[in-house]
C-alpha cells in the first residue's frame, strides 16, 4: 500500500467504516510509515477541532413563531391573501392588465383621426338643422333624460364603426347598440343622404333620431367645457367613452345650457338644411370675414353660427338664384366640399358650412 | 443531546394522532439542530431561521406521509439538507453570491466585531473553514461531524451511495485540515 492510497482510507479508518481487509492493510502500513502516522494524527486533530465547534442555538422565540405559522388562517386572512398573493401569479397578471390597458389606448389614440373624420363627414353631423323658433318649447323639457341615453348609445355606435374599420368587432358591443349601428352604417353607405336623415328624424317618438344632434352639439355649453369635453373624447379609451360623454352632458346641459331659443337646442321637430358642408380654410378668420362679404353680395342671411372646437359652423339663407355662386365662392376660398342636394332646390336654401383648419 | 433520548417512535404516533402538543415538542426537540444545519449550510442567520421554520412547516404538513422507515431526526436532516442544497443552488437567496469567497463574507459577517474579539480566533477560522468547502462537502461534514449522523443515516438524507459519501467527506476533512494546519498541535 502506498502512503497516498493509505492517507485515503484516514477518513474511514477514524469512522471505523474499514472492513477488516482494508484495517488490517492499513495496520500494516502505518506501522512501517512515520509519516503517515504523523500525517493520521493531525487528521485526528483536525477533526477533533471541527467536532469541538460551538454549538447553534435557533434564535428565541422560534418554537412560537413556528407554532404560529402552522396555525390554520381565518377564512378572511385567507382571502385577502389569496387577492394579493402569489406574487409570482399576481405579478404576471398584472403586468398583462397594463399592457392590455396600453394596447387599448393606443388603439383609441390611432383611431382617432378616423373617427374624428368619420363623424365630421356624416351628413347629420352639422345639425344645424332647425331654429329653435320651430320648436315647441314643452317638447324640450323632456327631451334631456332621453337625450343623455341616446347620446350614449349612438356615440359607442360610432366609435364601434370607427373601430371596426382596424379591429374585428366584438359581438357584446354590437348587441350593445345595434339601431345606433344600423343608423351609423347607413350614413356610411350615404354619405350625403340629408333625406334619410330627415325621415329618420321625422320618424313618430324615436328619439334615436336626436342623437346625432347630442353627439355632434354638445356647443351649447360654454368654450371651456367644450373643450374639456373635447379632451375628454380624445383621452377617453375603449372602456367608458360613451359613459363619459353622456355624463359630460349631463353636467353641462342643465348648469349652461338650458334649451333656450337662442341655443341650437334639441327637438323632435328638426329639419335638416338643404345642403351642408366642410369648407378646410389656412385661415378660419380670414374666411369667415370672405364669407361675410360673399353671403352679402349674394344677398344670403346668416341665420345661425356655432363655435365649436372644430371650427365655426355657419347656416346661411341662400336664394337659389344666387346659390351656384354661393358655391363657386366658397370653392374659392377653400376646399369647400358640400354635401349632396336635394333634387329640386327651394326658393330659399339654407346652406351649412362647417370651417375648418 | 435533547430530542435524541426522546423517543420518537411516540411522537411520531402522536403525531399522526393529531395530538396538539405532539408537533410542538418536535420543534421544542429539533429547532438547534435543524436551524444548525441551515445556519452552517446558509451563514445567514435570518435566512436560516426562515429555512428552519420551513422544514418543520414542511414536516407538520406531510406528517402523515412518515412511514417510519428512517428515524424521524433523519427525515428532519434529509428535509433540512435538499432546502438548503435546493438554495443555494437555485437564484433563490437574497444575497448574491460570488463563489467561496462570498460564503466567506458570510461567515464573517455573522458576528459582530465585538463577538469577533471574543470568540476565539480558532472558533473563527474553523466557522470560515466549513463555509468555504463546497456545498456538497460541506452538508456532509456538517451532518457527520457536527451532527453526528452514521453513514448509513448519511446516506439515507442525503439520498447519495455510500461510496460517494465517503470521497465527500474524506476530500471535505483533508480541506479542512489544510486550512486548520497552524492550529494543529
Amino acid at each position: 500500500m502506498s502512503c497516498h492510497d493509505a492517507r485515503e482510507q484516514f477518513s474511514a479508518l477514524i469512522d471505523d467504516a474499514l472492513d477488516a481487509g482494508e484495517r488490517a492493510a492499513l495496520d500494516a502500513h502505518l506501522a512501517t510509515c512515520a509519516d503517515c502516522r504523523r500525517e493520521l494524527q493531525r487528521f485526528r486533530d483536525t477533526l477533533g477541532l471541527v467536532r469541538a465547534a460551538a454549538p447553534v442555538h435557533a434564535p428565541a422565540g422560534f418554537v412560537d413563531r413556528v407554532l404560529e405559522a402552522t396555525r390554520p388562517v381565518p377564512w378572511p386572512r385567507r382571502l385577502v391573501r389569496d387577492l394579493f398573493l402569489p406574487w409570482p401569479v399576481k405579478l404576471p397578471m398584472e403586468a398583462a392588465a397594463i399592457v392590455l390597458v396600453a394596447v387599448g389606448v393606443a388603439l383609441v389614440y390611432r383611431g382617432s383621426p378616423e373617427l374624428e373624420q368619420s363623424i365630421r363627414q356624416e351628413p347629420a353631423a352639422p345639425v344645424m338643422t332647425q331654429a329653435p323658433r320651430d320648436t315647441p318649447p314643452e317638447v324640450k323639457a323632456s327631451a334631456p333624460a332621453r337625450e343623455n341615453e341616446d347620446s350614449r348609445e349612438l356615440y359607442g355606435a360610432r366609435r364601434e364603426k370607427a373601430r371596426e374599420q382596424d379591429t374585428p368587432r366584438e359581438p357584446e358591443k354590437a348587441k350593445e347598440a345595434p339601431r345606433a349601428q344600423e343608423r351609423v352604417q347607413e350614413f356610411a353607405k350615404e354619405p350625403g343622404a340629408v333625406s334619410r336623415d330627415a325621415n329618420l328624424q321625422k320618424a313618430p317618438k324615436s328619439p334615436d333620431s336626436q342623437a346625432p344632434v347630442i353627439g355632434k352639439l354638445e356647443a351649447p355649453a360654454s368654450g371651456a367645457e367644450r373643450q374639456r369635453a373635447a379632451k375628454d373624447n380624445v383621452r377617453s379609451g375603449t372602456t367608458q367613452p360613451t359613459e363619459r360623454r353622456a355624463d359630460s352632458l349631463k353636467a353641462q346641459r342643465p348648469a349652461s345650457a338650458p334649451p333656450t331659443a337662442a341655443a341650437p337646442s334639441v327637438t323632435s321637430a328638426f329639419v335638416p338644411p338643404d345642403v351642408s358642408g366642410q369648407l378646410a380654410v389656412s385661415d378660419r378668420e380670414l374666411a369667415l370675414r370672405s364669407l361675410k362679404e360673399l353671403a352679402a353680395r349674394l344677398r344670403a342671411v346668416e341665420t345661425r353660427r356655432f363655435d365649436t372646437s372644430d371650427g365655426p359652423i355657419i347656416e346661411l339663407a341662400v336664394p337659389r338664384e344666387t346659390y351656384a355662386e354661393l358655391n363657386s365662392g366658397l370653392a374659392r376660398l377653400g376646399r369647400w366640399r358640400p354635401g349632396k342636394e336635394p333634387s329640386t332646390l327651394p326658393a330659399t336654401i339654407r346652406v351649412v358650412v362647417r370651417i375648418t383648419g | 443531546m435533547e430530542g435524541r433520548t426522546g423517543d420518537d417512535a411516540s411522537l411520531v404516533d402522536r403525531l399522526r394522532r393529531g395530538d396538539p402538543r405532539a408537533f410542538e415538542d418536535l420543534v421544542i426537540a429539533y429547532q438547534h439542530r435543524v436551524f444548525g444545519v441551515a445556519l452552517r449550510m446558509l451563514g445567514n442567520r435570518a435566512e436560516a431561521e426562515e429555512l428552519a421554520q420551513e422544514v418543520f412547516l414542511r414536516v407538520h404538513r406531510a406528517i402523515g406521509e412518515f412511514r417510519g422507515e428512517a428515524k424521524l431526526s433523519t427525515w428532519l436532516y434529509a428535509i433540512a439538507s435538499r432546502l438548503c442544497l435546493n438554495r443555494l443552488a437555485s437564484g433563490e437567496r437574497r444575497m448574491a453570491r460570488h463563489g467561496d469567497e462570498a460564503l466567506t463574507r458570510l461567515a464573517s459577517r455573522e458576528i459582530s466585531p465585538a463577538e469577533e474579539v471574543e470568540r476565539s480566533e480558532l472558533e473563527t477560522a474553523l466557522h470560515r473553514a466549513i463555509a468555504e468547502l463546497g456545498e456538497e462537502r460541506r452538508i456532509v461534514v456538517v451532518l457527520r461531524d457536527l451532527e453526528g449522523l452514521s453513514y448509513e443515516e448519511l446516506t439515507t438524507a442525503l439520498e447519495r451511495e455510500v461510496g460517494t459519501v465517503r470521497s465527500r467527506l474524506h476530500r471535505a476533512r483533508m480541506d479542512l485540515r489544510e486550512k486548520l494546519e497552524r492550529f494543529l498541535p
